[in-house]
């Protein structure tokens, strides 16, 4: 779904990114049991001009643009097969070219599960590994972590920097939010920030802070007995 | 096929730039529909062959073509006699579609070494001149080659195996006749006088090969009924295993007929192009066009792409009707190169009502008012108008006794209902509100405030709360404008489309907008002024210019031209264009490309030149920016750029 959505943000991840021009905002919130709901937003309404432009075409760089009513097919279906995975339930999702925002919300039983689910969508859109191989998320006896597992290759870095766009980089927007049944102890990296009740912690970063280093994306969040 | 495909496109490399002082080939098919004519003299007289040669796009067309590893090539490798004209047609029989390319070829033997031409094709074009498989054929006509695809239709194959099946008094498939595979076969075929040629198609000997294989395929199914076991087969499975047999059957003996039929009509076809059934049928009209003295031309009847086994064309009431006009009506353009540029004219041709019909619509005066919403800097603009009352009064005077005169129920009842139509209705009011007198500019891009989606973090909970807030970015503007005296009907829709309240539209003082607009999304804007409707993603011209640009407006020339032109007149000047859709692109790749059209711009300005006894004439100019020798090399220069570009 999201790579769909993409193909029209762009033909490419890449100048995507380079774009700059969006919010991404990811949100967890984890029951002491492991559950919890896991929502995604992806504004790309400053963005509006170009994607309208894109959308406008009927093919760019050789591969057909969708149409809205087929992004939000896919959209619906991604949720359709989503909720049929094992510890996974209410997905819900809406998505509009109007302002072009995604958003998308589970419940999981367990992160495993979870990552075990997107991992099984990302295979349906034919990507041979799995989620954790790049990135691994848990939540046991009272610790959230989460490692990104591989760098960004050094010729993605490389082709970003020659971009026009490099430098729009910093105006966008990565947020990555916990929240928590009981208070947070500590966190492992000063930049993820607490929440004034102690039952939230948020990291915000720029795309090109991520391209640069992603091993930025790498913490740990100790909650408190 | 794919190198012929591969050669056709690639040759739009050579052809646009082409040159005619050649004797023009004289192997196109009789039936074709389109046919684009080069002059491969005169290209090479615009642009020596040293200098086509020394292009990436070339190189890799010339490689693709004849196979050759050697480094350097040379369109002279190919094997064309590049003083004679190349062919390029799309065309239409009632046994296939076809596509295809002709030209003249210096030696046979060197040039059937060609990849172009099919390997298993090239002993029989030595031998017997003509080679053909299922799809392609290949013909030489002495020292012309042609070389075509073909798509058979289907429906001329079914219509003899139903034959058959009728014949013998078999079931047909299961809801075969649903999918309306009933044609009419013979009653199309005959109304074909130009294929008499193949009259002995339609006596058929008695289809006793198919026959014999059709018995067999009956006992094969009757076979189903003896294992219909009533306690061990549901009646649906035998329902669809007789199913399927029937439709194997039917399919079998179609693929007989095609085996049978397809060489027969093949070898009677290439026999005819042979003996020279090419481009006569419409001797004059092709011939007075591709002999017409320009670098490349094109000539259109797409009353023949209709006119093969249409079914609508022939239950449609008004197909002799239609027929009768579209059979008078074709086209006819030529391209030329000049030193600055290049020229294209284009001709309409019709029937001598048809004629008179556009020309009245062509007896009107541009709203002069119009082109005062075009600014002095506006990238491309055009104006349209048309005498929509002069031309409906035309239309009644010429048509109307054609309907009367006319013995057919059909016509006579038309013309009793167009009366009464006419009767009641003010035309002059009519054409007033949807009349055509308009105008439409492009002026570029524009910073303009826009609103997006951001959100609030609480610092509580770390909760977020959706915010709109205004950006600027560069829109692209366009602007219509519509001369009008009923502009008030619109305002009427508007009170009550608001009245239902709808937050996409708001009244804003004298103009109305809405907020999502067709131009990225950016908010649109309507203003009413008295006899004129303007429809712009620009506030600023509503708000501040209602009454137009006034000295900002467009002025000198090209508001001379605009004001005294006849039915269009277009403009547009594609200098600043690369710049603005670089604001647009989304990669990087693009970008460059982009940035190598620099240098690579120019203009072009469309007019409509007039009216003769027969047809229509408009005339289009481009014009390049930068130092080339002419518009061959530039336009090469710029083929070579987009190929460069997509490899």
């Amino acid at each position: 779904m999201l790579q769909n959505i993409l193909r029209i943000a762009v033909p490419f991840l890449l100048p995507f990114l380079l774009g700059g021009c969006f919010e991404f905002i990811e949100d967890t919130s984890l029951n002491a049991d492991g559950s919890g709901t896991y929502k995604i937003v992806l504004n790309m309404s400053a963005s509006q001009t170009r994607l309208n432009s894109v959308m406008a075409l009927d093919s760019l760089n050789g591969k057909k643009v969708p149409s809205e009513a087929e992004l939000k097919k896919e959209v619906q279906d991604f949720v359709s097969d989503l909720n049929k995975l094992e510890g996974i339930s209410g997905a819900t999702a809406t998505f509009s070219t109007d302002d072009w925002i995604l958003k998308f919300s589970c419940d999981f039983k367990s992160l495993d599960l979870l990552q075990n689910a997107i991992t099984a969508m990302l295979k349906k859109e034919g990507n041979k590994n799995s989620l954790q191989t790049f990135l691994r998320v848990s939540y046991e006896s009272g610790i959230y972590s989460r490692e990104i597992k591989e760098q960004i290759p050094d010729e993605w870095r490389e082709k970003a920097v020659k971009d026009e766009d490099y430098n729009k980089l910093n105006s966008g927007k990565c947020v990555f939010i916990q929240r928590f049944e009981h208070p947070i102890k500590k966190t492992s990296k000063e930049s993820v920030r607490i929440a004034k009740n102690q039952k939230a912690c948020m990291l915000i970063l720029t795309p090109d802070q991520i391209l640069r280093d992603p091993s930025i994306l790498n913490y740990s969040v100790i909650i408190a007995d | 096929m794919k190198p012929l495909f591969s050669f056709i496109a690639s040759l739009y490399l050579l052809i646009y730039p082409l040159q005619s002082f050649a004797q023009h080939t004289i192997i196109v098919p009789d039936s074709s529909y389109l046919i684009f004519s080069a002059d491969l003299a005169r290209l090479t007289k615009s642009i020596p062959v040293k200098d086509i040669d020394k292009y990436e796009a070339v190189q890799s067309m010339i490689r693709e073509v004849t196979g050759s590893n050697k480094e350097k090539l040379s369109v002279e490798d190919i094997g064309i006699d590049l003083t004679s004209s190349l062919d390029i047609f799309f065309g239409k029989i009632y046994f296939f579609e076809f596509s295809g390319i002709s030209f003249k070829v210096k030696d046979q033997t060197s040039f059937l070494a060609n990849d172009l031409v099919n390997m298993d094709f090239r002993e029989a074009l030595t031998e017997q001149g003509y080679a053909f498989d299922d799809r392609n054929l290949s013909i030489f006509k002495k020292d012309n080659f042609l070389q075509m695809e073909i798509k058979w239709n289907e429906r001329y194959f079914e219509s003899i195996t139903d034959s058959i099946f009728d014949a013998n008094h078999w079931e047909r498939p299961f809801g075969w006749n649903d999918y309306g595979f009933d044609y009419p076969i013979e009653e199309g075929f005959e109304e074909y006088e130009e294929y008499e040629e193949y009259e002995e198609y339609e006596e058929y000997e008695e289809y006793e090969e198919y026959e014999m294989e059709a018995v067999e395929e009956v006992e094969e199914v009757e076979e189903y009924d003896e294992e219909w076991d009533e306690e061990n087969l549901d009646y649906l499975d035998y329902e669809d295993s007789l199913s399927d047999a029937m439709f194997e059957k039917y399919e079998r003996i179609l693929d007989s007929v095609k085996t049978a039929e397809k060489p027969k009509i093949l070898i009677t076809y290439i026999k005819s192009l042979r003996e020279g059934q090419n481009v006569s049928k419409h001797y004059s009209d092709v011939q007075n066009t591709l002999n017409l003295n320009a670098d490349a031309k094109i000539y259109i009847n797409s009353s023949l792409a209709y006119a093969s086994g249409n079914d609508l064309y022939y239950l449609n009431p008004w197909g002799e009707f239609y027929d009768e006009m579209a059979k008078k009506t074709w086209q006819s353009g030529t391209l030329n190169f000049l030193n600055e540029g290049m020229k294209i004219e284009w001709d309409i041709h019709g029937s001598e009502n048809l004629i008179k019909v556009a020309d009245a619509a062509s007896q009107s005066k541009l709203d002069a008012r119009l082109l005062q919403y075009i600014p002095s800097g506006a990238q491309g603009f055009g104006v349209y108008n048309i005498n929509a009352t002069g031309a409906y009064e035309q239309l009644k005077k010429v048509y109307m006794p054609v309907l009367d005169n006319s013995e057919k129920p059909e016509y006579l009842l038309a013309s009793a209902v167009w009366s009464t139509i006419d009767a009641f209705i003010d035309e002059e009011a009519v054409f007033d509100v949807y009349g055509a007198n308009m105008a439409v500019s492009y002026n570029g891009m524009k910073e303009m405030e826009l609103e997006k989606t951001t959100y609030d973090y609480d610092e509580e909970t770390y909760e977020y709360t959706e915010r709109t807030e205004k950006y600027t970015d560069k829109v692209p503007v366009m602007t219509f404008a519509i001369s009008t005296s009923k502009g008030y009907l619109l305002e009427k829709y508007f009170k009550a489309y608001r009245a239902y309240e709808d937050y996409q539209l708001e009244k804003i003082g004298d103009y109305y907008r809405f907020v999502k607009g067709p131009f990225g999304g950016t908010p649109y804007y309507i203003g009413l002024k008295e006899g004129m409707v303007l429809i712009t993603n620009d506030e600023d011209l509503v708000k501040n210019n209602p009454n137009g640009y006034g000295k900002k407006a467009l002025g000198g020339d090209r508001n001379k031209k605009a004001r005294n032109s006849s039915m269009v007149y277009g403009y547009f000047n594609f200098s600043q264009l690369p710049e603005d859709m670089k604001m647009l692109t989304t990669s990087q790749r693009e970008r460059n490309f982009l940035e190598s059209l620099r240098g690579k711009t120019g203009y072009m300005e469309l007019e409509y030149k007039g009216t003769s006894v027969d047809m229509q004439s408009y005339l289009m100019s481009c014009y390049f920016d930068g130092k080339y020798k002419n518009g061959a090399y530039y336009l090469m220069d710029l083929m070579d750029l987009i190929y460069r570009n997509n490899k």
